[in-house]
């Protein structure tokens, strides 16, 4: 069915996974609001994992897909304890907007 | 009985009432110094009777290693110590004088503030002077030199509340000191040429060295003898070193420090053998045998004229050993050493009765007031002369006598003997003058001080006196050697055992009696010289003799005009040396590490270097505040910019 459109290949992935990252990247970039800055590391990480298993395809080789999972591991423990520190943030300073958030310029 | 347990005694005293300090009292202090001297002594005459029945059995001497110091290579260094006749001599003198003045200084100390650290001291100078003896190679002599040098700073400033005595203190410690780094240097060298610092290997060893090496080393060598005798140029130390207490200036002039050069050419006479070294020795002793003697006569301090005496006579000694006439030089030694520690007791009594101030001029008239120590002065003063028949008579003659045994002097010999006979001549006068300014006449002290003048107690006068006892009694040991007379020789002899260096000439009876008599007139002439400008008058005063000879030595040498006086200036300054030296070297020097101070250290280092790179890193930090606004999202993209650029060059 799919071959019905086009043939996907490797840089198709490499293409998805790039995209996926600068839409994380600028989501860093342009958003003030820590939640989203948080879901846009997801997004990067993710893209991190699609492109790695693209290249363990490409090499027929199992080390990457281990690589992926670990990340995808270590991304839930990451995003757990970032949420719970955002969330403690907002509870003390009542805002998760990092612009106000500069206290430790001083 | 080991040889290590003389020097043993003292150190281990010397170490209780340092460490004890004020933990110990007075009494205790004085009996642990003076108990240690004496079984040092006693040690030592024990061991002296053993040295006694080895020379009987052919051999140089007594040999003891405590324990082996330290191995480098081929460097073995150990603490030995060796016994040979030349080391009892020295021994035997530096115990007993050293006792006798233990002694004295408990009368004389009497209730100072630091009485214990004092006698802590003094059985440290002595030790560090019988380790300095005993050693067996130049290592270990070195540590007694840099004992005896400590110990000798310690005790000049001995009265460190005064700042006159610490600067005396460093002075000498500083002298001492550039000798002892041209020791060092010849004992450095002196290694590398022969691979040896033992004293018995040196002597056994004499084709190791080459004439010129063997010069070098013994000019590096004798740098440090300079310096710890006392002799042209590096002797100005020794007149200041008078600040220290009256018993530590006897001890440093008789039993320990000074007499360590002269001890040191005749123990190493193997590497002092060269033509030119001996010319150097001879000619530096003869200089200042005429220094010392000439600025001892324009002294006005008591103990100032003993310490250019001592300067004058270790010249003496200093020509001795340099002529090769090594045992009159050590007999010399000996002598110079009891009868100079007696003048310096007699001093420290003079002292006692004037309280402390020690100008000839404000004295006179002590002969009925301090009756012992004027018997006691008498003596050692005319055994310093050189009359007959005390000790400095046969001493002086022997070293006046080797003047002609000499084969390389042969053309000069008469000049040297003048120069020596001059300065037995000035010996005679200042000892004279002493004796006159002193003693005879009317006292010229103010009225309070008069009041209180009274004999020293007589733990002060008996050991005073037995010093003077034996240097009337030395002469038995030290005859010199005539032809046709079968007197015997014991001291030369004895030396002559543990060296050959030490053999004694035979000299023609008749010359040497002429000789003899030559120079006791001379010496006897002095002595009427200076009666006649010091006897019957009262110094400072306007009152001349009615006849006319004296009336013109009385005014020229008591109201000097002219160049006389400008003489008799530059006497009492030594010579001006210490103001050449203030402004040769101690100026330029200060000068040098003033510009120092300033410019390197406090503009280079401290303003540019130290703080020029704290102000840097200080403004770069500022400059680098801006980056950090707290801003996360700058950071962010910082961060993705900065790794984007460096994927970019690592691609391509």
């Amino acid at each position: 069915m799919i071959n019905m459109f086009v043939h996907i290949t490797p840089s198709h992935f490499l293409i998805l996974s790039m995209v996926l990252f600068s839409i994380g990247a600028l989501g860093m970039l342009f958003s003030r609001n820590a939640f989203v800055m948080m879901m846009s590391i997801e997004i990067m990480l993710n893209a991190a994992n699609i492109s790695v298993i693209t290249f363990a395809r490409m090499h027929g080789d199992m080390g990457g897909h281990i690589l992926a999972i670990i990340a995808i591991a270590i991304a839930a423990a990451e995003a757990s304890v970032g949420i719970a520190m955002i969330l403690t943030v907002f509870r003390t300073h009542g805002s998760v907007d990092l612009d106000v958030l500069n206290k430790l310029k001083h | 009985m080991s040889i290590y347990w003389i020097p043993f005694f003292p150190l281990f005293g010397a170490a209780i009432n340092l460490i004890g300090g004020r933990r110990i009292s007075h009494k205790a202090a004085h009996s642990i110094a003076i108990g240690a001297l004496i079984a040092s002594f006693f040690v030592t005459i024990v061991v002296f009777l053993q040295l006694l029945d080895v020379h009987k059995s052919g051999d140089d001497g007594l040999n003891d290693v405590l324990f082996s110091w330290f191995d480098l290579e081929t460097l073995h260094i150990t603490w030995g110590f060796t016994f040979d006749s030349l080391s009892a001599i020295s021994c035997l003198t530096i115990t007993f004088v050293s006792s006798l003045i233990h002694w004295y200084s408990m009368a004389y100390m009497k209730g100072d503030l630091r009485y214990v650290t004092y006698f802590g001291y003094l059985n440290l100078f002595t030790g560090a002077m019988l380790i300095l003896v005993l050693a067996d190679n130049l290592i270990m002599m070195f540590v007694g030199w840099e004992g005896v040098g400590l110990c000798s700073y310690l005790l000049i400033g001995f009265w460190f509340e005064n700042r006159a005595n610490t600067h005396a203190a460093k002075k000498a410690f500083i002298m001492n000191r550039i000798g002892d780094c041209l020791f060092l240097l010849g004992m450095f060298l002196l290694f590398s040429k022969t691979g040896t610092l033992i004293f018995s290997e040196l002597a056994d060893n004499p084709h190791l060295l080459s004439t010129s090496d063997a010069t070098l080393i013994g000019l590096l060598l004798f740098g440090g003898v300079c310096a710890k005798s006392a002799q042209i140029p590096l002797h100005t130390w020794l007149p200041d070193a008078m600040a220290g207490p009256t018993p530590v200036s006897a001890l440093i002039h008789a039993a320990t420090m000074v007499t360590a050069g002269v001890y040191f050419i005749a123990r190493l006479s193997s590497v002092f053998g060269t033509e030119t070294l001996m010319i150097v020795v001879t000619i530096v002793g003869a200089i200042t045998i005429l220094v010392g003697a000439f600025a001892a006569m324009g002294q006005q301090d008591i103990k100032k004229v003993l310490a250019y005496s001592t300067i004058s006579q270790l010249g003496f000694m200093c020509v001795a050993v340099g002529m090769g006439a090594l045992s009159a030089g050590v007999f010399h030694m000996v002598t110079h050493a009891f009868f100079k520690a007696g003048l310096f007791l007699c001093a420290g009594s003079v002292l006692h009765a004037m309280k402390g101030n020690g100008d000839i001029r404000q004295m006179g008239g002590l002969r009925t007031k301090l009756p012992q120590t004027h018997i006691t002065f008498v003596i050692c003063a005319l055994a310093l002369c050189g009359i007959f028949p005390f000790a400095g008579f046969w001493s002086k003659e022997d070293i006046l006598l080797s003047v002609w045994d000499v084969p390389q002097w042969k053309n000069y010999s008469v000049f040297l003997w003048a120069i020596l006979s001059v300065g037995s001549v000035c010996t005679s006068i200042y000892m004279a003058r002493l004796y006159f300014l002193i003693f005879s006449g009317t006292c010229r002290a103010s009225t309070q001080i008069q009041k209180n003048i009274h004999e020293a107690p007589k733990t002060m006068t008996i050991p005073a006196l037995i010093l003077a006892g034996v240097s009337m009694s030395t002469i038995v040991v030290g005859l010199p050697h005539l032809e046709l007379i079968p007197i015997p020789t014991y001291f030369a002899d004895f030396l002559s055992i543990s060296s050959p260096n030490y053999t004694t000439v035979s000299r023609d009876s008749i010359d040497s009696f002429v000789f003899m008599m030559l120079a006791l007139i001379l010496s006897i002439g002095g002595i009427a010289l200076s009666t006649l400008i010091y006897g019957d008058n009262v110094c400072g005063d306007k009152s001349y003799s009615n006849k006319t000879v004296q009336k013109t030595f009385q005014k020229a040498f008591q109201q000097p005009s002219g160049w006389l006086l400008k003489c008799r200036a530059a006497c009492l300054d030594g010579f001006y040396l210490d103001r050449v030296y203030q402004s040769l070297i101690v100026r330029p020097v200060s000068v040098f590490s003033g510009f120092l101070y300033t410019v390197v250290d406090r503009f280079i280092i401290d303003t540019i270097i130290v703080h020029g790179i704290a102000e840097i890193v200080r403004h770069t930090g500022q400059m680098l505040r801006f980056v950090h606004n707290g801003s996360f999202h700058r950071y962010v993209a910082v961060l993705i910019i900065g790794s984007a650029l460096i994927l970019y060059m690592v691609s391509s």
